[in-house]
């Protein structure tokens, strides 16, 4: 035990990051979140954000919640999120079911195929998906969310379906089921919990949507994370860039927390 | 010379290894008998420092190790799996243990080659373990753990994953070579013919403790109580 | 089934081959190149200094980062897999958590951190940003390699007289090799391709790649970003083709 005690001092460096790279963005934007930035404004405002009396507000939180703009574009971020969510899960699980049904070799090329955009910038891939779509708007934004989730998702699902031995398939065909009756009885409950972790990280991913939005979507399809940018870089507005960070974060806690009870419930 | 001196080790509340007291004169092979979760592969982790009893004491050739990490002791292991390094060559594998004592590359490629020759090995030096046969990794494990000249040398069912027929080729062998070499051996093992064949003595195991010590004419003319005589074979 | 799951694959992999067509073209518009295949796009961009210096930069970013990232995430790696801790899960959660977390939160944290701080406008700034995604993606990689290797190796290697630090030299991390060389090939992707960081943390002397492709790709569409995207995937390609043969080697 005390051999292995030793070894915790190795997470050092990993705890040490952690800390200055998570830690105290995180906690920075909790104090920007409540800061009342008076006439001070642009990088300047970093330089009063330790504690000064009389710069604490809930006023960014008021401005967020009860304007009319950032309400819509929070319900657009949220609606943008499930829609991309739902197609990436059903395209994800057609996917990974050819995955779980093909040949050793076919598994392979179609992983490979379904990773390599993910090995290209993210960049190289929007600029190709904007010759292809044309004019910007709702659909092409939901596109290239889907296509940017969809590795993930096939990944998670195939897992899943791995685990699942197909003799239970033909056990239940033995029994009298049809194919249909095998998958939806047999082979879908058992590869759900795996769905569900795909579904969980593809809504989190979703809901800080930033590039899709911004470089193929109208400001009509601005989400709360393209207003974070704006907010952040040119109007130079942190403390309100910070309430609606804290607001999204707070969205995706609650979504990614009930679905992990819900994974839990099943598993 | 091994000795154990009422040695101790709980796990938890499972009594792993209970007041084991143990002497292995040198050129000896004991053998430590029993069921599977009676403490014997504890026993061998024990001597060869990979955990540490809760009581008792364990000395090589005189000297006091209880406290000493694995690589302060001098002790040959080998493994059930072998646990040779597959990214290393036979001949380096074998001069492992003279490597980590610090001799130089001539001396140690010298001896490596030595105990080879004595284990039938040589002509292998250049491959990797993964090519070759069970028997083969089997033998060059052992001139592993004999190469560095061990106080102790300590057998992990090094037979339980071979063939019958090469199983009893290398336990003759393996016997011949402990006599020449007179290393204080201890196998572990829970195959009866195994140990009463080889052994000069074998330790029959239970619960973490040594239930009866002896040759194999006095384990099955008195066996100490039924365990032992169900465990031998001994009531059919 | 398959026919559609293929389809789809396919589908997605269209806008990559368009955009590195497009780089080809000889038109000074978004076209497929016909007949006619030409590398001007590329010599232009390597030299107008902008591109240039971003490709630098991309470089000693890249560098920077895997330097920092593979080290500390190995040192992870063996630190929560043999430290016994009681609740390992938890701690591999939050060293996840980056992951997860918006890019967009983390840089505007992140922006706000690095402005009080001399490392304002450094190249290491940057770097420090990238680590902070890479690290999990390189632990993920090597607590899979770490975990591969047979813990009696080193038990033998102790036995034959190595300390722990000897045994891990001269056993383990040699067995770690693949593991580390994906973890490097993914903290190497990860820098390169990083937008959103780099958005909220580059300045103009330090900005990579992505950071210089930005601004064209949203308000002047031409072939020449779609060769800067290019040079990019380029860049990608070789540790691409590494975590395939790795992936397809390993059957």
């Amino acid at each position: 035990m005390t051999e292995a005690r030793r070894y915790r001092w190795l997470t050092a460096p990993a705890a040490a990051l952690w800390m200055l790279g998570v830690a105290l963005p995180l906690l920075l934007i909790l104090r920007l979140s409540v800061y009342s930035r008076g006439e001070i404004s642009g990088a300047r405002q970093f330089e009063t954000l330790f504690y000064q009396p009389e710069t604490w507000t809930l006023d960014n939180f008021v401005q967020v919640l009860t304007t009319p703009f950032y309400l819509n574009t929070l319900a657009f971020t949220i609606g943008l999120a499930v829609t991309s969510t739902v197609l990436t899960l059903v395209l994800g699980y057609v996917v990974a079911y050819a995955v779980y049904r093909s040949s050793p070799a076919g598994k392979v090329v179609l992983l490979v195929l379904v990773t390599l955009p993910k090995f290209t910038n993210i960049l190289v891939f929007v600029y190709g998906l904007k010759m292809i779509l044309g004019p910007s708007g709702f659909w092409p934004v939901v596109a290239a969310e889907v296509l940017m989730l969809l590795p993930y998702a096939v990944l998670t699902i195939a897992a899943a379906l791995e685990a699942v031995p197909f003799s239970l398939v033909e056990a239940a065909r033995g029994l009298g089921a049809s194919a249909a009756q095998a998958f939806w009885k047999v082979t879908f409950p058992l590869s759900l919990p795996g769905t569900i972790a795909a579904a969980t990280l593809a809504i989190l991913w979703s809901l800080g949507a930033f590039l899709g939005p911004y470089l193929l979507g109208q400001p009509a399809q601005y989400t709360i994370s393209v207003e974070i940018d704006r907010q952040m870089n040119h109007d130079l507005n942190w403390a309100l860039a910070a309430a609606l960070n804290v607001v999204l974060l707070g969205v995706m806690a609650i979504c990614g927390y009930s679905l992990t009870s819900i994974r839990r419930r099943l598993a | 010379m091994i000795e154990l001196v009422e040695i101790s080790k709980s796990f938890g509340s499972v009594r792993a290894l209970d007041q084991v007291s143990l002497e292995v004169a040198p050129g000896e092979f004991v053998a430590v008998l029993g069921p599977s979760g009676c403490g014997k592969t504890t026993l061998l982790r024990a001597i060869g420092g990979y955990i540490a009893v809760d009581r008792g004491a364990v000395r090589l050739s005189g000297h006091d190790v209880t406290k000493q990490p694995p690589d302060a002791r001098r002790v040959g292991m080998v493994f059930q799996d072998y646990a040779l390094f597959p990214h290393m060559t036979v001949l380096e594998n074998v001069a492992f243990g003279l490597k980590m004592r610090g001799e130089n590359k001539v001396t140690r490629e010298q001896k490596a080659r030595a105990v080879l020759e004595l284990t039938g090995m040589d002509g292998t030096e250049a491959r990797k373990p993964s090519e070759l046969s069970g028997g083969q990794q089997q033998r060059v494990a052992v001139a592993r753990a004999i190469a560095h000249e061990p106080d102790a040398l300590l057998l992990d069912e090094p037979l339980a994953n071979l063939d019958r027929n090469i199983r009893l080729r290398l336990r003759d062998e393996l016997r011949e070579l402990q006599m020449r070499l007179k290393i204080p051996t201890i196998l572990v093992t829970h195959d009866q013919e195994e140990a009463l064949g080889v052994a000069d003595r074998t330790a029959i195991m239970n619960h973490g403790r040594i239930v009866q010590i002896g040759g194999a004419f006095d384990l099955t003319m008195n066996p100490a109580d039924p365990f032992v005589s169900e465990f031998l074979g001994l009531d059919k | 089934m398959k026919r559609l799951a293929y389809l789809i694959v396919g589908a997605s992999l269209i806008p990559l081959a368009l955009s590195l067509l497009v780089s080809f073209t000889p038109s000074r518009f978004l076209e497929l190149p016909g007949d006619e295949w030409t590398l001007q796009w590329y010599r232009q961009v390597l030299a107008n200094p902008v591109w240039t210096r971003a490709l630098l930069n991309s470089f000693v970013v890249a560098a920077l980062t895997t330097l920092i990232s593979v080290p500390t995430a190995l040192a992870a790696a063996v630190g929560l897999s043999r430290g016994g801790w009681r609740r390992k899960p938890l701690w591999e959660t939050a060293l996840l958590a980056p992951l997860a977390l918006p890019a967009v939160a983390i840089a505007s944290g992140l922006l706000a951190v690095v402005r009080a701080t001399p490392l304002w406008g450094s190249h290491l700034s940057l770097a420090l940003a990238h680590s902070v995604i890479a690290t999990p993606v390189a632990y993920l990689a090597l607590r899979a390699s770490l975990e591969r290797v047979n813990p009696h190796l080193e038990a033998a290697a102790r036995g034959l007289g190595a300390s722990p630090r000897q045994a891990f030299r001269y056993v383990t991390l040699p067995l770690m090799a693949p593991g580390l060389i994906a973890a490097t090939l993914f903290t190497v992707v990860v820098s390169l391709n990083e937008v959103i960081l780099t958005l909220f943390l580059a300045t103009r002397d330090t900005s990579t790649l992505p950071g210089v492709i930005w601004p064209n790709l949203r308000f002047a569409i031409s072939p020449q970003v779609a060769a800067a995207s290019g040079l990019l995937f380029l860049l990608s390609a070789p540790a691409l083709a590494g975590a395939a043969w790795r992936l397809i080697g390993r059957r």
